[in-house]
């Protein structure tokens, strides 16, 4: 076969890219449609090989189950959780990069080592850490309240309107160090010479911060965002380990909802339902960040 | 090259093949064969001698011409039916899996384990299993694994916390309004409570509701299986002496968060006046280190779970058969590592350092023995004919978590008794009628 130049440079570059693709084939399309594909079956764990199509009844069953309602249980859960510590991280992990980068701060490489810290840690061993923070008679947290002269403190994770907060908290403090990051590397973009010109100008650090850092760091803030809120609609390990989902599901999120019905009770069909309405939402999250960033470009740029 | 040539060049190439693969024959005789059994079981068997150290070295010596690789893998209670699921269903189950007798029919009904009942025939100590724990290791009348053990909750008092309320340390309550009345009096908010139950979502939970279900003259399903009946009058009122606690303050709210573990553990660390427990002295020794008999006697009590007043003594019982899992490459050394493990020598020693009940006669025999290692094991033995067993049917896991969700709902004070096991009843009748 006669291939001139161009078409042997094209299938050179497919078969540069054909090993990434045969991979991302194998461990991410693949295991997807399996799971949608999945989704319309009953089919239990306990017997794969005998599954039976039962068309959206999965889905049917998931929004509308009474115990846990979806729509007064696991959703608002869920949002609770996600907005909470998607604002919480990156709200905390932005303040703390600009607190950083100040030039009074010494020992910056110190700073950033330890407040990445939490990050590296397993979510289990967070989890297990935070469920003695919360413990109602031996936690630490009691403890202090205790003597500070509180008579009778919270009970923290056993308190149904307390448990979603103290997950929250929980997670802001292990993911705010991945905002950190970012947050970080947006601000190493700014030029010195735009700041200075702005200080020249006479800039307030509030104008500062509002007209000329988070414009400029906007990229960096949708990504974060996109990453940050896709990494907690998928959670599972923190709230697994921590109330599992209790008391009362007031923590039943969908992730570990899909957990319960996939592997609790063996239900995979309706596991990977709901791991299909996840997808569903990180899908819808995405778009709608990026169509906010897509509008908001093409304002500034007018 | 002629056709000589040829012949002679592949009778030569033959001839030196059959040569090598001769010197590699002669050396395989006498290099041990290698073989890798993989046990799934609970984490704490694997940390004591009996039952897993005494059988891998007994198998070992049984076949020197074997050289032997356990892996060992140790789960909590339901990490160990999730795992094995999703390792059966990926082709690579253990070969020997620690079933708990409520896991039998789910397992059986989906093929996961290996009929063994032409190897019990053959086994020399399956004549000696008490009658009734025989006839529960059968599925649809083939059996599917032999005991390693069995259980039975019974009622562990703090004798130091008894002495501090000014409760007669020897004088457990015998009845549930010995239990009330008692708990309050043991209570001292909040640096300990007079009686302790899980709230967690998990089957230990709803074990002592169970108890008091059966003590009162309820059940927890109908004959055939097919309904629900937890939600009787009987019911209400089994469930409701738990919850009575809880509002007359003798149990912290708290517990809806506690595990079985950490409530046991609470009545030997001074946090519970009272609990109601399987393997209360393997407990104290885990917890205390160094606790002889005498002082575990002097310092803890144990008695039969407060029954309902009028009512009839209930316990629950539950326990664990050694199984061989449907893949398992090894059928036949599992089987002779479980009959090792589970035979009746090692099963005195396993269950008389944990307090756990036998399942042979000749060791119900041995009750002498027994109370050599554990004071209390009569308490434990005498408890055994009012004990009552979960329907181990393969919808249980679902079913079990119906009424946990409706006791953390109970426990917060957010549903009446009767509305909540009706709630219950109703989503175990749609489980059911699936």
């Amino acid at each position: 076969m006669n291939l001139n130049k161009n078409q042997k440079e094209t299938i050179r570059g497919y078969l540069f890219v054909a090993p990434v693709l045969i991979l991302l084939f194998l461990f991410s399309l693949y295991p997807l449609f399996k799971t949608i594909y999945f989704s319309f079956f009953d089919i239990r764990l306990a017997s794969m090989n005998r599954k039976v199509f039962a068309g959206w009844k999965n889905y049917r069953l998931l929004f509308t189950r009474v115990n846990p309602s979806f729509f007064s249980q696991i959703l608002p859960a869920t949002v609770y959780y996600v907005v909470g510590s998607v604002a919480g991280q990156i709200g905390f992990g932005f303040l703390l990069a600009i607190l950083v980068q100040q030039k009074f701060v010494k020992g910056r490489e110190a700073i950033r080592a330890i407040i990445i810290l939490p990050w590296v840690v397993s979510g289990i061993i967070i989890a297990i850490s935070w469920r003695f923070m919360y413990e109602p008679r031996l936690g630490v947290l009691n403890y202090l309240l205790m003597r500070m002269g509180v008579v009778n403190p919270p009970t923290w994770l056993n308190d149904e309107r307390l448990v979603m907060g103290c997950l929250v908290v929980a997670n802001i403090w292990h993911g705010m160090a991945f905002s950190f990051i970012i947050q970080t590397s947006g601000l190493h973009s700014i030029s010195d010479e735009v700041m200075e010109a702005a200080l020249v100008d006479g800039a307030n650090g509030f104008q500062r911060l509002t007209l000329i850092i988070i414009p400029l760091v906007r990229q960096f803030l949708v990504l974060n965002l996109i990453l940050t809120s896709m990494a907690t609609i998928n959670s599972f390990d923190l709230i697994f380990a921590m109330t599992n989902g209790g008391p009362m599901f007031k923590t039943e999120v969908i992730s570990v909802q899909m957990y319960h019905r996939a592997f609790g009770f063996g239900r995979l069909g309706e596991g990977s339902a709901i791991a299909t309405i996840i997808l569903l939402m990180n899908l819808i999250l995405t778009i709608f960040y990026m169509r906010m960033n897509k509008n908001q470009s093409a304002g500034g740029d007018g | 090259m002629n056709l000589k040539k040829v012949i002679l060049l592949i009778a030569v190439a033959a001839l030196l093949g059959t040569s090598i693969f001769a010197v590699g024959a002669k050396e395989d005789v006498g290099k041990p064969k290698e073989v890798t059994l993989t046990i799934y079981a609970r984490a704490y068997t694997f940390a004591q001698d009996a039952p897993w150290v005494y059988a891998k070295a007994e198998l070992q010596r049984r076949h020197p011409d074997i050289n032997f690789t356990f892996i060992e893998e140790g789960f909590g209670w339901a990490d160990m039916r999730t795992k094995f699921l999703t390792s059966a269903a990926g082709g690579s189950p253990p070969d020997v899996m620690m079933t708990d007798i409520i896991w039998l029919g789910e397992f059986v009904d989906n093929g996961l384990l290996v009929d063994v009942t032409d190897r019990v025939a053959k086994w020399d100590e399956w004549d000696d299993v008490v009658e009734a724990y025989k006839d529960a290791t059968y599925w649809n009348g083939k059996v599917y694994g032999t005991w390693l053990n069995t259980d039975v909750r019974v009622l562990v008092w703090n004798k130091d916390l008894f002495r501090a309320a000014g409760l007669d340390p020897e004088k457990p309550p015998k009845d549930w309004n010995e239990l009330h009345r008692m708990a309050i009096q043991a209570t001292n908010a909040p640096h300990y409570y007079g009686f302790g139950f899980p709230g967690t979502l998990e089957d230990e939970s709803v074990m002592k509701f169970y108890a008091n279900l059966y003590s009162n003259g309820g059940q927890i399903l109908t004959d055939d299986n097919k309904k629900a009946a937890f939600n009787s009058p009987e019911g209400v009122e089994a469930m409701s002496a738990l919850i009575d606690l809880i509002k007359a303050g003798a149990t912290p709210t708290s517990i809806v968060s506690g595990k079985a573990s950490d409530i046991d553990n609470g009545v030997f660390q001074g946090k519970f006046a009272m609990a109601s427990m399987t393997k209360a002295y393997g407990l104290a020794r885990d917890l205390i280190p160094g606790i002889t008999p005498e002082e575990y006697k002097k310092r803890f009590g144990l008695a039969p779970i407060p029954h309902a007043p009028g009512g009839v003594p209930a316990t629950m019982s539950g326990g664990y058969l050694l199984t061989i899992p449907t893949g398992s490459k090894h059928q036949d050394l599992a089987w002779e590592l479980i009959t090792i493990a589970a035979g009746a020598e090692n099963q005195f020693k396993y269950t008389a350092a944990r307090g756990y009940v036998p399942t042979f006669k000749s060791l119900m025999a041995r009750g002498a023995d027994y109370v050599e290692v554990d004071p209390f094991f009569s308490v434990i033995l005498d408890a055994l004919p009012s004990a009552f067993f979960r329907p181990s049917i393969p919808e249980w896991t679902e079913i079990s978590a119906e009424v946990q969700n409706v006791m953390q709902a109970l426990i917060l004070g957010r549903m009446d008794v009767k509305e909540a096991l009706d709630l219950a009843a109703r989503n175990v009748d749609m489980i059911l009628s699936e």
